[in-house]
């Protein structure tokens, strides 16, 4: 299990397949979590982290791979900024 | 595979015939259909083994016959195509044959072939991809950066077929930036579709290119490639490189005049709006027209503003003429003068930069006339030969201040004073009572001239009061303060953007009234026989309307218009249309409108003043509160 | 020995199709390069099973196969390439009776000799197997299943009085249908459901096994003949009555829900699943956000065992699910899996499960 629900937190666990993107963007659409944990991702399809980029839920946590922490996290966390502006 | 050796160089060759009778007679659709059997059935027969780039090529080919067989025009480099690839076929049957699979680069020919055709193809005209043209906008967050910039826009079904974009991003050696944007907008997400790419990443890698494009080799269709370099000028310290584009001012110009006159345009909208709420059933459709005609107010709004924007322009072009003709002006006095300029790359109205220039020369040529002194009193007062002007500029708070200082003698306010009294403008008294700030102003007084002898250079019998004039054309203010013994600074205040309003100017007996245009709904011109008095009034029939007629020299008191066939300015007043008669309609312009002040500020039906060209103040009427 | 005859323009495609037959063994062979020597063979050699090139010179494969279904009627396996005029041939060879077909190898996509081997050779034995029933018209197919003095198939309408239909309230879907099939379930999709009225009231999703051009062409061909509004799901789109979901080719179905409702979208194919798209995880997906009793699973002709084992597990957990029976099946393969596993709420044959699904709905 990938996308796990902790309370409103969805818990990124573990290699990310594309697969995980269905029940991440079902349970960021309905409202039922809004904040994503990020510390245990070891790897993200394209697919999931699109959903990120288009729900723009909070991310919290800090990926130890490197790609995940000092390029992706950084680019998820200025486009949702942008996109919370537009949002509102 | 022998099999498949000889039957596919027999097609290799009816191909090639039939490409050559094509090349003769591009219209003849029996080598068409030839060669389309033989393109078609070699790629069939490449599936039954592991020949991929041939396999792409010769679908492409394929593809291209297919479109020329449905009667598309062949396509110019169309058949050349064909037929390298038919040779390159032929050239991969040959090696087939010799180490039983294709040459190791194999699979970039077959795509780079693949493209080529695909190109021709989709759209006969299109020529090829610029190799290195940055097609996109590099990010901002990427300024600064070296190495090879990398834009990649998976398509839409990526996932269905595999791919993980973000994996291939990954892999790419020496990533240094990284940015993940939608393609297109999100749009609702109620229905968003985890399953349908939307990416675009782009990203800087300081590996060499061949390695980044080794690494985008299975996507190379859907990637581009720059080489990011940070010698660009424009971003020596690491602000964002601005790409700039070089346009004819008359095209902003006539830009800025169109968004003006959009925005009247769509002031009939409004109008149209209320007529269908008022026929029958009409209810709906006028609410329909209003919330289009909100929703294009919004973008004339945002147009007029973004335009505006286009028109900003930095001041060094106009600074840049200065040192030239300071030094000119300074031999012709034979004073030495060094000029420091600072500010030139603050962004302000083009219109301002282009009205600058007189008045900056004009407080210029004062400085070095009458400000800097000759040599020998400099060196009396310990101070270098040369003298110093100093032109610069700066943003404040919506404004752009721009100073004109010299390190000179300072103006000398008693001689002002004296010469205020010898020209009649002031009594001695008064003179002498104002202090020296208010003695300073008298020098913008039309008619003022301050230098005791009418030199070759400022003796032109302008003074202060045309910059004065100038520069409230342009929105703004100057003043002039003064240190004796240690030199005089003109100050220019001006607005950054002008906020321009276009003007319409009518003549009523011999004056002149300006209207704002957006008031008007049109012009148009009426004949006494128009005219058909209505109980105290008079209307005039407009297509299927009467409406109600008014003097507006009547109003305003210089007289009503006399002539038979009278100009009039159809405007909307509380929302009715009412046409005003006038003597003539003399111009449309752009003019920044003042607020009123002082005295007339509490005159019922002005809206503000501007500043005619000959400085004659226009005011600006309001036809509603006329006619209340 | 099985005797076939392959038809083919392309010489290096009959050597190579002959050489996969020879290896196999068990095959007796004999070649036509075109349909008018493919006639000619016809009767020469007696063929028990043809396999026939869509795109062919003089006659092509499509008039071909007609004078074939008149003159001699035989199982005959059509190749055709993959695109959207190859798909809609073979639809069409499909309603003249041909029992299946298989994309062609084809240069642009990588379905090299290694893959397409065992298929054709499996469909080339399914369709000698099942003999010249398969091959009828299907009108003809449907009378001739038809017990004696039963009288014309009764219209819809009666099958399925709209007063026994519960009422759906607003944005709730009282449940959801599945229909899983594969070779041989295009026709078999036709009569169940242009048997089905427009109000219908429970959406149905459909797996038919192909490509994705083919479930384009699929689509749109039920939806001319439906009364139910049929669609291919290209996009996530929202479930709603008297609407057919296809599931798009070379991709996988799910079942999900978002704040609006359910929905069904497409998803990428699934490496675990060896159909695509696959009857087994559409079915998983909608048990998750369905109770069982809200799912009939229907699991009609074709070969494998896709949807076998999550219709035994729908069943198991409370939900119905309809066999088709081994008479009506071309390949009795999906369906008899079902009931072997004991995964069969009930049994029938193509021409009553139309009838059985409204029972079954007007029960719920």
């Amino acid at each position: 299990m990938t996308v796990v629900l902790d309370g409103s937190v969805v818990r990124l666990q573990g290699l990310c397949r594309v697969e995980d993107a269905e029940p991440l963007a079902a349970l960021l659409q309905s409202g039922e979590a809004a904040t994503i944990e990020l510390s245990d991702c070891e790897a993200m399809h394209g697919a999931v982290a699109q959903v990120i980029l288009a729900f723009a839920p909070v991310l919290t946590g800090t990926p130890a791979v490197f790609f995940l922490r000092n390029l992706l996290l950084p680019t998820l966390a200025a486009e949702r900024q942008l996109r919370r502006l537009k949002l509102k | 595979m022998a099999q498949f050796l000889v039957e596919g160089r027999e097609l290799v060759a009816e191909a090639g015939r039939e490409l050559s009778v094509l090349a003769q007679r591009p219209e003849d659709a029996v080598a068409l259909d030839g060669c389309f059997r033989a393109i078609h059935t070699l790629k069939g027969s490449t599936g039954l083994f592991d020949l991929q780039p041939m396999g792409l090529m010769l679908h492409a080919a394929e593809d291209l016959l297919s479109a020329m067989r449905e009667g598309q025009p062949a396509a110019t480099g169309g058949f050349e195509a064909l037929l390298d690839v038919v040779d390159q076929v032929d050239r991969w049957l040959d090696t087939l044959e010799r180490d039983g699979a294709l040459p190791s680069g194999a699979a970039s020919v077959g795509r780079a072939a693949e493209r080529r055709l695909r190109d021709l193809t989709s759209d006969p005209a299109s020529p090829g991809r610029k190799p290195d043209a940055p097609g996109w906008h590099i990010p901002p967050e990427f300024a600064g950066l070296v190495g090879t910039a990398i834009r990649y826009t998976p398509r839409a079904d990526c996932y269905f077929s595999g791919d993980d974009p973000l994996a291939i991003i990954a892999a790419t050696p020496g990533l240094t930036a990284l940015r993940l944007s939608p393609r297109e907008a999100w749009g609702p997400l109620d229905h968003y579709d985890p399953f349908a790419c939307n990416l675009v990443i782009e990203a800087v890698s300081t590996a060499d290119r061949a390695t980044v494009e080794a690494a985008f080799r299975f996507v190379a269709d859907q990637v581009e490639f720059v080489e990011l370099t940070n010698l660009d000028p424009a971003a020596p310290d690491g602000t964002a490189a601005r790409r700039t584009l070089r346009v004819d001012a008359a095209r902003v110009d006539r830009l800025a005049d169109l968004a003006d006159d959009l925005v009247i345009a769509k002031g009939g909208l409004a109008e149209l709006a209320a007529q269908a709420e008022t026929l029958p059933g009409g209810h709906a459709l006028g609410q329909a027209l209003r919330g289009r005609q909100a929703q294009l107010d919004r973008l004339v709004g945002d147009l007029h503003a973004t335009v505006g924007r286009v028109r900003l322009v930095p001041l060094s072009p106009l600074f840049a003429r200065f040192p030239r003709l300071a030094r000119d002006i300074a031999r012709s006095l034979g004073k030495s003068v060094t000029l420091e300029i600072e500010g030139g790359e603050i962004e302000v109205d083009k219109t301002v930069v282009d009205g600058l220039f007189d008045p900056l020369l004009h407080v210029l040529r004062n400085a070095l006339d009458h400000g800097i002194e000759p040599a020998e009193l400099r060196r009396a007062a310990g101070k270098p030969d040369a003298g110093n002007i100093r032109l610069t500029a700066r943003a404040s708070a919506g404004h752009v201040v721009i100073e004109v200082a010299d390190d000179g003698a300072g103006i000398d306010i008693g001689h002002i004073r004296e010469v205020a009294v010898t020209r009649g403008i002031l009594g001695r008294e008064a003179a002498d009572a104002l202090d020296d700030a208010a003695a300073i102003e008298l020098i913008f007084t039309p008619g003022f001239s301050t230098a005791s002898t009418v030199s070759e250079v400022s003796g032109r019998g302008v003074g202060m009061d045309v910059v004065r004039s100038a520069a409230a054309r342009l929105g703004g203010r100057v003043t002039v303060e003064s240190l004796a013994g240690q030199g005089a600074t003109a100050r220019f205040v001006l607005p950054l953007a002008m906020v321009l309003t276009r003007i319409m100017v009518v003549a009523c007996g011999s004056e002149r009234y300006g209207l704002a245009l957006d008031a008007v709904v049109q012009t148009t011109r009426v004949t006494s026989d128009d005219i058909i008095p209505i109980r105290d009034g008079r209307a005039f029939q407009l297509r299927d309307q009467a409406l109600p007629l008014v003097s507006l020299g009547g109003l305003v008191g210089t007289g009503e218009e006399a002539r038979a066939s009278r100009r009039v300015i159809v405007a909307k007043v509380r929302g009715e249309l009412v046409g005003f008669s006038v003597d003539a309609i003399v111009e449309r312009m752009d003019a920044v409108v003042r607020p009123m002040n002082g005295l007339l500020s509490g005159a019922p039906g002005v809206t503000g003043t501007t500043l005619l060209s000959d400085g004659t103040v226009l005011m600006i009427l309001d036809l509603a509160e006329l006619v209340a | 020995m099985i005797k076939l005859l392959i038809v083919d323009d392309s010489a290096l495609m009959r050597r190579v199709l002959g050489e996969v037959f020879e290896r196999e063994g068990g095959f007796e062979l004999a070649f036509a390069r075109d349909g008018v020597e493919a006639l000619a063979q016809l009767h020469a050699f007696g063929p028990d099973v043809i396999t026939l090139d869509v795109q062919m010179p003089r006659m092509n494969g499509l008039s071909c196969l007609d004078r074939i279904m008149v003159e001699r009627p035989c199982p005959v396996v059509m190749l055709s390439a993959l695109t959207s005029a190859g798909a809609a041939a073979a639809l069409d060879a499909l309603d003249l009776g041909a029992f299946d077909f298989i994309p062609k190898p084809d240069g642009a996509v990588s379905l090299a000799i290694d893959d397409f081997a065992p298929i054709l050779i499996a469909k080339v034995r399914a369709a000698s197997a099942s003999g010249v029933r398969g091959s009828h018209r299907l009108a003809e197919r449907l009378r001739a299943r038809r017990p004696a003095g039963s009288g014309p198939i009764a219209p819809p309408q009666a099958m399925m009085p709209a007063a026994k239909l519960h009422p759906v309230a607003e944005g709730q879907l009282p449940g959801v249908v599945i229909i899983g099939t594969s070779t041989g379930g295009p026709p078999a999709l036709e009569a169940v459901l242009t048997a089905l009225p427009a109000g219908f009231p429970w959406p149905i999703l459909v797996v038919q096994h192909m490509p994705a051009t083919f479930t384009a062409s699929l689509s749109q061909r039920l939806d001319t003949l439906c009364a139910l509004h049929v669609m291919e799901v290209t996009r996530p789109t929202p479930l709603s009555a008297g609407c057919v979901y296809i599931a798009g080719g070379n991709a996988d179905m799910m079942v999900s829900l978002r704040s609006s409702g359910l929905i069904a979208l497409p998803v990428p194919a699934a490496p675990e699943h060896r159909w695509h798209p696959s009857v087994d995880r559409l079915v998983a997906s909608a048990m998750i956000h369905l109770p069982p009793q809200q799912l009939i699973g229907v699991l009609m002709t074709g070969m494998g065992n896709d949807g076998a084992k999550s219709m035994s597990a729908l069943r198991a957990a409370g939900g119905r699910t309809i066999a088709e029976a081994e008479e009506t099946a071309i390949v009795w393969g999906m369906p008899g899996e079902l009931v072997r596993a004991g995964g069969a709420s009930l049994v029938a044959p193509l021409e009553a499960i139309a009838g059985r699904l409204a029972e079954l709905v007007a029960a719920s």
